[in-house]
């Protein structure tokens, strides 16, 4: 899912996103609810109108910006006490209240107010936000009325697989019609990551998606697909774009690279996005040189159809049950010399797949 | 040698608008009057290039491409060595090109110009331009049309150094007809030159007005000095145009206001730079423009869309969920509300300039395209009175 937090997605209009067959994309519901404001996003009839997006929302809950932007932001039993950076007012967002706003955004898949400590922190706070998160869950469940929105919990419970076990075990019983697993993504070791993941993705039910929040690389998607995961978003794809790099199966390019400057190929010559079929590398690195935003625009357009073509062909391999060759051959080609991680070797042995 | 420009049609009434055509081989005949687009690179701002075919139209659609934006990166070494010209590195394959030398908005001061070369802006900085490097680069380029190196004056100065100015340009001239023979007559535009000095001007419209050239580019104005006195404009015009054989089309660099393109075009000017477009969405204005088709609009309580230019960035649009103009056919304004717009605003999204320059050019080609039909109509006056009227009230300096 790419991430457009504030009702737009950075670089790419509605149509051309839906013409890169893109099916579902993110908001957030902390920043719609700043701004413009429940009132404005009500009176227009939510946000696929306001912003003029056809296909499927999701709208994380408010809670990870507990994390983005902890400064600005105290947590207690009630809700979390936000700052606001724009007008320095403060905001209580209770779980009762993301729903509600989340109901009035209109998204078809809303998330639950979740307590998101940073992956990186340790001690008694780690169990408090974990089992904080499971008593709003349940307020969330209560607040919940627009049954054609689909609520989904968060798994918590940081890096310790005791306390991510206790939170699915008590989540599932709520028969939710999807899992996230939250908390990561924050900085941790991948090592610790994928056993995570890992163990989230055998004990979650099969028959219910699971999203993995906030990840990520196209190499983390793929080991956490092979681990068992369904949905991802990440701002990676547009962000890096941003900067005038570009997705390739070996890695990224930047193309505000001198050596691209004559270079006649498109950034990656079997990719069938717009931006590939008709530009060089050569021309978006003089677009790139002269500050030409468009240029960013094409980036991100290429950028967004690599990880949504590489999901389209993740699905077709699982369909013909050559995931395990697809998984092999993405992860080689991204380590010509074959000096793969670690983690990456140990997450996608621990499925079956010996590199 | 055929003459590009034809005459379709000239206005009987006060003023001298005409309307005509451009033709270049292989490429979709301009009517004019008629707007170049601005472009940076050959893109258009913010626009990427399925957004301009499939929101812009190719309706009458030629692109200003600028020396500076190219001379360094690709430069002609570089096209030489991709063996591609413009079009083909720039992907502009369908539209008609116009080559100028000067990026309209961002003109070199005219103290670094010497007898020999002319600077102009690259991506890294200043880079001097002899006629020979502007020849190989054309060659390879090969735009459809292209302006001449000139001494363009960016402000006042004295009779002297106009004279310099006019002297230089006219060697620039002199040089690439001779080094371009017969293309000069399809392909090249003549740079005016004379700064504010209205006799200079008319001497060197004189000097030129003969040299077997496709057209005249009038460079060196600069709108704000007309703006408080339309007159001044117009008796320039008339007398540098006056000059000029009527059956070749002329250009008017940096006159972009609608008030002023009518004043413009009611001289005689074919062709303007669309650059007041790009420098709209610098101040998140959003044209309004009354046209003829649209149907009687009643006022509405907000004052600001009753303006013949909104400002996005208003407070009254925080809340206003109708489009910017609902009787304007254009995506933005088909799918957008100016609270979303506001929003975009608001929350810095890169968004906001796309759909701004979406809906600006949708206007001013409406604008254009309404104006050759005025002309042919013989009613072009009375329009001009009507918008002039409408823009005196509402008076919006940008």
């Amino acid at each position: 899912m790419p991430v457009g937090t504030q009702g737009s997605l950075k670089g790419i209009l509605p149509e051309q996103l839906e013409s890169l067959d893109c099916k579902l994309m993110l908001g957030n519901t902390y920043h719609l609810g700043n701004r413009p404001g429940i009132k404005v996003l009500e009176s227009v009839g939510g946000l696929h109108k306001f912003m003029n997006w056809n296909n499927g929302l999701l709208t994380d809950s408010g809670g990870y910006q507990m994390v983005s932007l902890v400064k600005m932001s105290k947590v207690s039993e009630e809700g979390v006490e936000f700052r606001s950076p724009h007008d320095d007012s403060l905001m209580l967002l209770t779980p009762e209240m993301s729903i509600n706003i989340q109901s009035k955004i209109g998204a078809d898949v809303i998330m639950q107010l979740d307590d998101v400590v940073s992956s990186l922190t340790t001690g008694p706070r780690v169990e408090e936000a974990m089992l904080r998160s499971i008593r709003w869950l349940d307020r969330c469940i209560s607040a919940h009325k627009r049954k054609d929105q689909h609520l989904f919990g968060i798994i918590q419970g940081g890096l310790d697989l005791d306390l991510r076990r206790k939170c699915i075990k008590q989540m599932t019983q709520r028969n939710l019609p999807g899992y996230a697993i939250g908390g990561l993504s924050g900085g941790e070791e991948k090592d610790q990551f994928w056993r995570v993941v890992s163990l989230c993705t055998e004990l979650l039910p099969a028959n219910k998606p699971r999203y993995l929040m906030g990840v990520g690389y196209p190499l983390d998607i793929v080991v956490a697909t092979a681990l068992g995961v369904d949905m991802f978003d990440c701002v990676y794809p547009t962000r890096i774009a941003r900067n005038g790099t570009a997705l390739v199966p070996w890695g990224t390019i930047n193309l505000k690279r001198q050596s691209l400057c004559y270079d006649k190929q498109p950034i990656y010559p079997d990719c069938c996005c717009y931006t590939c079929k008709h530009f060089t590398r050569a021309y978006l690195y003089t677009l790139l040189s002269m500050d030409e935003v468009s240029a960013l625009s094409y980036i991100s357009i290429h950028n967004v159809a690599y990880l949504l073509s590489l999901m389209q062909n993740a699905r077709t391999a699982i369909s013909n049950g050559k995931f395990p060759q697809f998984a092999e051959t993405f992860v080689k080609t991204l380590f010509p010399d074959l000096d793969y991680p670690v983690w990456v070797v140990n997450a996608l042995n621990s499925v079956g797949i010996i590199l | 040698m055929t003459n590009p420009f034809a005459i379709v049609c000239e206005n009987v009434g006060s003023s001298l608008a005409r309307r005509g055509t451009l033709s270049m081989p292989n490429r979709k005949t301009i009517e004019t009057p008629a707007i170049l687009i601005y472009t940076n690179a050959g893109a258009v701002p913010h626009l990427t290039r399925d957004i301009v075919q499939s929101m812009l139209g190719y309706e009458n659609l030629a692109l200003n491409i600028s020396l500076g934006h190219f001379i360094k990166f690709p430069g002609t070494y570089g096209l030489k060595k991709m063996e591609q010209n413009i079009q083909e590195f720039a992907g502009l394959n369908e539209f008609p090109t116009y080559l100028s030398v000067q990026d309209s908005l961002n003109p070199m001061p005219h103290h670094f110009n010497d007898k020999s070369t002319v600077s102009v802006w690259d991506s890294a900085g200043r880079r001097r331009i002899e006629v020979q490097d502007y020849e190989l680069f054309v060659k390879q380029a090969a735009p459809d049309l292209f302006e001449c190196l000139g001494d363009t004056l960016q402000s006042s100065v004295s009779n002297k150094r106009a004279d310099k100015s006019i002297n230089r340009s006219v060697q620039h001239l002199d040089n690439l007809i001779g080094l371009f023979g017969e293309d000069s007559n399809r392909k090249l535009f003549a740079s005016l030159e004379g700064g504010d000095l209205i006799d200079k001007r008319v001497s060197m419209a004189r000097t030129v007005s003969q040299r077997p050239v496709a057209g005249f580019a009038v460079n060196g104005i600069r709108e704000d000095s007309y703006s408080d006195d339309v007159a001044l404009l117009t008796n320039l015009l008339k007398r540098v145009y006056g000059e000029l054989p009527v059956d070749k089309p002329r250009l008017l660099h940096s006159v972009g206001s609608p008030r002023m393109i009518l004043e413009a075009i009611a001289n005689g000017t074919d062709l303007l730079d669309g650059s007041y477009l790009t420098k709209l969405k610098y101040k998140n204005i959003a044209l309004n423009i009354p046209f003829e088709i649209y149907h009687h609009q009643e006022a509405t309580e907000h004052s600001q869309i009753n303006s013949i230019m909104i400002n996005i960035s208003n407070v009254e649009f925080k809340e206003y969920l109708q489009p910017i103009s609902s009787q304007c056919p254009c995506y933005t304004c088909s799918k957008y509300t100016c609270a979303y717009l506001h929003h975009l605003l608001i929350t810095k999204e890169m968004l906001l300039p796309t759909l701004l320059m979406i809906h600006n050019i949708n206007q001013y080609q409406r604008f254009f395209s309404e104006i050759r039909e005025q002309i042919t109509k013989q009613t072009f006056d009375n329009y001009k009175k009507k918008i002039d009227n409408l823009c005196k009230s509402n008076p919006v300096t940008i």
